[in-house]
């Protein structure tokens, strides 16, 4: 579920350019996993539940981007349920701000993904 | 299960415990030291930023003190504890504040008028506390222009740094000037002191106004060992969060036991035209402190994954930031606040509940430390600044600063954080249940030496106070003992 998480919420622009896309993503969501494992039980215990919400959630609002023939955004969704209760908005943080912080310690591997997409822009 | 013996045991091996054991060691005691975390310091080689939060740092450096908003604080666990991981910066408390110190203790003011500087400068000569000037650092060198420009005072920041090579922010090299380097390193040479890492304390036995023994788990690869530890006498430095919390576990409880402050901290994301390259530079050694005693400004540690954790507050605002990192430079603003949290223990749950709900003046300083700094940063000529406030849009020029919104109206969204916890065992809260230098009225053989024991926030770094207080503690300790 967290890979899932992690990969919706991580930038296309960071990842998608990039030919170790899966290796990327596995070491990213290792680091999110073991962090959360690590932390005390007030992080630990409510972020089993956020998990499932969240991922019941982000299938959700691709079946309705699919429906809607992407008319309806799973970005504006997402910006949607952040804003729902403090819950899920710093819970969202949270997993964004593990994933950001593992993907830029290869600062190399950033500089690559930024400069390959500008070029295929 | 199995039993230890010791004269003298210490929980932790932070600032607190490291400081104690050498008073100890040097009276000639036995000391049994026991640390939560591993140690790292026989290592050859540096653990990469992710390993080494998660294995350095308590809870993976993810704990809330919980609140509206929520600030997330960090503490260290391995030998040495935070002084592994942090910039090893080495202050006094100013004298203003040492003077209210003295006020506000009823029962060891005096010391902080005199005595608290010997044992000052005995910490600076130990870790080689000095200011590096050996190469031009513009990291460190914008800093004191905003300073200039603004007429603003500043003041120095002495490191426990001795041949540092790597002129990395954190100091990679070993030069490092931390516990393991120091006076764990002294106390290892000494056959009457003993380390036991990977322990962790659960819970104090008592008997009338008696500590007996410590309950204390070892974990060896995946296994876990109970270890009964009988002793004369308890030291307890396992750290602001952590030492009420045991106390609290083990039936040691009492009124304001557990009110605790800590710095809240928000930074400051800028960008210049020049290369400032703070990755590759030492941490800058000046802080602003026109506004002290209430808000201090400073640099901030940078490197690529911390940076990163900076974009992904508001990647949309600052995906453009990503490939000109070498021209970002990162602030802190910090303030010495009015409001105290609370470190609670709720039946069945081994973990601490800590909240801490600021006050509406702390927010006004943390607004006004960011507008000032802010504009500052503009008049040195930052091409963009950026708040850690959540989907905050960044300040492109000085005007738009007035544009900013009240701080009623985006308190809430502040991304707070602190590495500066203290006070939670202060004699101003518990004045009747703790004697002088931390020790406790009801068990005679114990005494803390830790962080916990500042009278309150400080308003600057405070390792070198917890060594300080630590160290005539357990001096204070053992003339009681020998009468």
């Amino acid at each position: 579920m967290i890979e899932y998480i992690v990969e919706k919420l991580l930038p296309n622009e960071l990842i998608n350019s990039n030919q170790d896309k899966e290796e990327i993503l596995f070491k990213v969501t290792s680091y999110v996993k073991n962090s959360i494992d690590t932390s005390g039980f007030f992080v630990k215990f409510p972020e089993k539940s956020l998990r499932v919400v969240t991922y019941i959630f982000f299938k959700f609002f691709m079946l309705i981007e699919i429906i809607s023939l992407k008319k309806i955004k799973f970005k504006d969704c997402l910006n949607r349920f952040l804003k729902m209760s403090s819950f899920f908005g710093d819970g969202i943080r949270l997993y964004k701000s593990l994933a950001f912080f593992a993907l830029f310690e290869d600062i190399e591997l950033i500089k690559k993904n930024i400069s390959n997409e500008k070029n295929r822009n | 299960m199995k039993k230890i013996e010791t004269e003298f045991l210490i929980i932790g091996s932070g600032p607190g415990g490291a400081a104690a054991s050498e008073r100890l060691l040097n009276s000639k005691k036995e000391v049994l030291m026991i640390e939560e975390g591993s140690d790292f310091s026989c290592n050859s080689f540096k653990l990469n930023p992710t390993d080494e939060m998660l294995n350095m740092w308590k809870d993976a450096a993810l704990s809330p003190a919980f609140g509206i908003p929520s600030i997330t604080y960090a503490e260290g666990k391995c030998v040495g504890g935070g002084t592994e991981i942090n910039s090893g910066i080495i202050q006094r408390v100013p004298e203003e504040v040492l003077n209210s110190w003295s006020k506000l203790s009823k029962i060891d003011g005096e010391y902080y008028l005199k005595a608290i500087h010997e044992d000052y400068d005995f910490i600076e000569k130990k870790l080689n506390a000095s200011i590096l000037q050996d190469r031009r650092n513009m990291h460190s060198e914008m800093l004191k222009k905003v300073a200039g420009l603004n007429s603003w005072k500043i003041d120095s920041l002495p490191r426990a740094l001795k041949g540092c090579t790597c002129y990395e922010p954190l100091c990679n090299c070993g030069g490092r000037q931390s516990m393991t380097k120091t006076f764990l390193e002294d106390a290892k040479k000494d056959n009457a002191f003993k380390l036991e890492s990977n322990t962790k304390a659960i819970k104090i036995n008592f008997k009338k106004n008696k500590a007996l023994s410590v309950l204390a788990e070892k974990k060896i690869n995946n296994t876990k060992e109970k270890i009964e530890i009988h002793f004369k006498h308890l030291c307890l430095s396992a750290g602001t969060i952590n030492t009420p919390f045991l106390m609290m576990k083990s039936g040691l409880n009492f009124k304001g036991l557990g009110n605790f402050q800590l710095h809240p901290t928000i930074r400051v994301l800028a960008r210049f035209k020049e290369n400032i390259e703070a990755m590759k530079e030492r941490l800058p050694d000046v802080a602003i402190t026109e506004f002290m005693p209430h808000i201090r400004f400073g640099g901030s540690v940078v490197s690529p994954a911390i940076f990163g954790m900076n974009l992904s507050e508001s990647w949309e605002k600052r995906s453009h930031l990503a490939n000109k990192l070498n021209n970002l430079a990162s602030y802190y603003v910090m303030i010495k606040p009015l409001s105290w949290g609370k470190i609670s223990k709720f039946a069945f749950i081994n973990s601490p509940f800590v909240s801490y709900r600021l006050k509406k003046e702390d927010f006004s300083n943390l607004n006004k430390g960011l507008i000032e700094l802010s504009k500052g940063l503009f008049e040195l000529g930052a091409l963009e600044v950026h708040p850690s406030i959540k989907n905050h849009e960044g300040w492109f020029s000085r005007k738009d600063l007035d544009k900013n919104e009240p701080v009623n109206k985006i308190r809430k969204k502040f991304n707070l954080m602190s590495i500066h916890l203290f006070s939670s065992c202060s004699p101003l809260n518990n004045f009747e249940n703790l004697l002088d230098f931390g020790r406790v009225k009801k068990v005679k053989n114990l005494f803390i030496a830790d962080g916990s024991t500042l009278i309150n926030a400080p308003g600057v770094n405070p390792q070198a106070t917890i060594m300080a207080v630590s160290r005539r503690n357990a001096e204070s300790y053992l003339e009681k003992v020998n009468g």
